[in-house]
């Protein structure tokens, strides 16, 4: 198997020898260089062509999201991945980064565990990437929403409680053909109208609801909700 | 001493000054037509006086022809009669000379008797002699240049005989012009000094009247103007006592949102662009008004008005204005700054006494709770980028819902996200960056209104989903509510509570448009215990999986 060659990019030395030292205990991951700013980065993609940059923002010569444009604007050489490091209160930052497409963000202090996530990820994503060679990026995201899909659907997904979901059908299998909305099945069952509204969305997402949007009082519509 | 010397080869270069050019002109002018006028007289007087001198000639020369004693004397050539003939003619005439010839043309009669006896000058004989005509000659005779009347001497057998000559000499003609032409030229000259002096005073006064300034001086002064006028952030308006416009600049026209054509504002009154003008003409008169807040054409504005005077006179006023919420932008980002400097104390503080307990942890040997504090701060944001970023593929709502999130930061809120939230594909019939717009204004909405309610628990809920038929947006805030009396109205047009900033206050009429257009529907609903929810269902395209 091929080692993935990545460059490091963070102006402290010492942070930067303990991220190479980190990778080089991976088995996948080879640390090619480190540069301690824009400069040197630009020069060690161009000779060291790496699959991979960790890129801290905070630059003694300017940001790395700028350099991250580049990369993304640079058609011609062959797009390497970046992983952005900005500091917690940057949160504008990783707004641009998301924007420029870059393959994930991580929040100083750097956790290496969640970094050693990011990078199971990223050997997925290699892999699909290598699969479907010729296929679109469209159909690698397909790939991953599918991902998120079904851990969904194994089991009840975050935020909905079973409890909750079996009280809430309860009163549907109860009052068969009753219209509901959210607000007086919140009531009902003795919960918010917005996490009501959760539990019906997530209901009728899975079947057990049908939906319809009623003209209720006038010029305020109402979205009733029914027993499938 | 080089700025002088360079306004001096202006000078040259530019030629004269515009009111000695004036001047120039019209003296030019007047003298060239004098000069005409003058020269057309004279030939005319000279003409006139030929032709009238020609006749008085003449007809003494037919009337002495006529003589009988004549007649008798030339016929026997009794010299010394005809003399004594012509000495008493000459006393009694005003010609330069009588000459009296025979039918050869010999002189019987001569002012200067020398020349008596021989042939007359001038070669114009010819027709009186020969032909028995009289005429007018003008020609070189002994005496010199002049005009003559010649007349045929005939006897009473009807034989020319003789011929007589009347003249008079140019030296006489010039006597005759300078009388007639004397007063002429006083009145030339005359004209021609007041010619001179009108046209000085003239060029003086349009100087005067120009303030001194040359026509590029001017032209560039206004042009000046113009550029001042428009380059000001403010909207200025010029009105006299009547209220008509004397200038008006481009951020007046934009601001007070007047559907005119530039120019033609200038023509007519600009009152009658202009709704609610009392400002302009508030008393007293003379005096100035500053910072006044005041509403032209529905748009608040905070205006100054300065009164223009014409040598004491008041004739107008010059109104500037800058729109109010311009000024409160400014002030809110001054309130930002601060806002976020007092953060930055807050958070400062925070993070020395999280050093301090990390340091106590270390030296206590507590190293796994070190770790812990380290990270929890800041597992909270990255478990909220992961959550976001895996949940909300749409970069463009991601990154809407991210800057809300350091917003709500900032705002002392807290913006939490729905667990159930997701929003992997768009399959709603709408753009991205329309859905972000009225994801980003509603949640705009329910900031402002957070912070409008002092008891409110601060939190922001947001539920994006799209797991179902349709795409759900729900947004429920702890704020102040809306109150019932713009709550059937709220989403008409220019029904707000706020300004526009960061470009996203797109407004829930827009909102309203957007959703309706995607085929949506929009619920507002009061929130518990107080507060509100904006409810957005837009039904997913049919796929044509589903189809099938």
């Amino acid at each position: 198997m091929n080692l993935i060659d990545v460059l490091i990019v963070e102006d402290e030395v010492g942070i930067a020898e303990l991220h190479a030292q980190f990778f080089r205990q991976t088995l996948r991951f080879n640390p090619v260089g480190i540069a301690s700013n824009l400069v040197m980065a630009r020069s060690m993609i161009r000779i060291h062509k790496p699959k991979l940059i960790i890129l801290d923002n905070y630059l003694p010569d300017g940001r790395g999201v700028d350099l991250l444009r580049e990369i993304v604007a640079d058609k011609k050489a062959t797009q390497p991945d970046v992983i952005l490091v900005t500091a917690s209160s940057e949160m504008d930052t990783v707004k641009e980064a998301l924007q420029c497409g870059c393959f994930d963000y991580l929040l100083k202090p750097i956790s290496y565990e969640r970094l050693q996530e990011t990078l199971n990820r990223y050997l997925k994503y290699n892999c699909a990437i290598k699969a479907f060679d010729n296929i679109s990026q469209r159909h690698v995201d397909d790939l991953f929403n599918m991902q998120v899909r079904d851990k969904g659907s194994s089991r009840l997904p975050k935020g909905i409680g079973e409890l909750t979901l079996d009280k809430i059908k309860q009163v549907f299998n109860d009052n068969l053909g009753l219209k509901f909305t959210a607000e007086t099945l919140g009531s009902e069952v003795g919960i918010s109208k917005t996490t009501a509204r959760r539990y019906l969305e997530y209901c009728s997402a899975s079947g057990f609801l049908v939906v319809e949007n009623e003209h209720g009082r006038v010029g305020r519509p109402e979205r009733v909700y029914v027993r499938n | 001493m080089k700025t002088a010397a360079i306004q001096l080869i202006n000078k040259y270069r530019g030629g004269l000054s515009f009111s000695s050019r004036v001047f120039m002109l019209i003296f030019g002018l007047m003298f060239i037509q004098l000069t005409f006028i003058t020269t057309n007289f004279h030939q005319t007087l000279l003409d006139t006086l030929e032709d009238q001198v020609g006749k008085r000639a003449l007809i003494q020369a037919q009337e002495i022809a006529s003589d009988p004693e004549l007649i008798q004397e030339v016929r026997i050539k009794n010299i010394a009669a005809i003399e004594r003939v012509t000495d008493r003619l000459h006393k009694i005439s005003d010609a330069s000379f009588i000459v009296i010839g025979d039918d050869k043309g010999i002189r019987l009669s001569h002012p200067d008797k020398e020349k008596i006896g021989f042939p007359m000058k001038g070669g114009d004989n010819a027709g009186a002699l020969q032909h028995g005509e009289s005429y007018i000659s003008i020609r070189e005779g002994s005496l010199g240049y002049g005009v003559r009347g010649k007349a045929p001497i005939v006897d009473f057998d009807g034989n020319t005989i003789g011929v007589i000559s009347v003249g008079y000499l140019l030296n006489r003609f010039d006597q005759w012009v300078a009388l007639y032409f004397k007063p002429l030229v006083y009145e030339l000259l005359l004209s021609l000094v007041l010619t001179l002096g009108g046209a000085w005073l003239f060029s003086k006064h349009i100087k005067k009247k120009m303030n001194g300034m040359e026509p590029a001086e001017i032209a560039f002064a206004l042009h000046l103007q113009e550029s001042i006028l428009s380059s000001v952030y403010e909207g200025v308006i010029a009105i006299d006592r009547q209220g008509k416009t004397l200038a008006v600049n481009k951020s007046a026209v934009q601001i007070l949102g007047i559907n005119q054509h530039f120019e033609a504002l200038k023509k007519n009154s600009l009152l009658e662009f202009i709704t609610n003008y009392q400002f302009f003409f508030k008393t007293p008169y003379e005096q100035n008004l500053k910072d006044e807040i005041i509403t032209l054409n529905g748009k608040t504005v905070i205006a100054n008005r300065v009164a223009i005077y014409n040598d004491e006179n008041l004739i107008g006023w010059v109104v500037s204005f800058r729109a109010k919420n311009d000024i409160n932008s400014l002030t809110a980002e001054l309130t930002q700054i601060k806002q976020y400097t007092e953060n930055l104390r807050v958070m400062r503080h925070e993070h020395a006494n999280k050093l301090s307990t990390i340091s106590g942890l270390i030296e206590i040997g507590e190293y796994n709770s070190a770790l812990e504090i380290i990270n929890s701060e800041n597992n909270k944001k990255q478990q909220l980028i992961d959550f976001i970023t895996s949940r909300i593929r749409l970069k463009k709502v991601a990154g809407i819902l991210l800057g809300k999130y350091s917003r709500a930061q900032e705002l002392g809120i807290e913006l939490q996200f729905d667990p159930t939230c997701q929003l992997l594909q768009l399959n709603a019939p709408i753009e991205s960056s329309d859905l972000s717009a009225i994801i980003g204004n509603l949640i705009d909405n329910a900031f402002e209104a957070t912070l409008k309610n002092p008891d409110s628990n601060k939190i922001v809920t947001v539920l994006i989903t799209d797991a179902g038929n349709d795409l759900v947006i729900e947004i429920s805030d702890n704020g102040c509510g809306i109150s019932d009396d713009i709550a059937s109205s709220i989403f008409s047009r220019g029904v707000t509570s706020k300004e526009d900033r960061d470009g996203h206050g797109i407004g829930l009429y827009l909102i309203q448009r957007y959703v309706t257009n995607a085929g949506g529907v929009i619920l507002v609903d009061d929130a518990e215990p107080k507060g509100t929810t904006f409810s957005i269902f837009i039904p997913n395209k049919v796929t044509t999986h589903e189809f099938n």
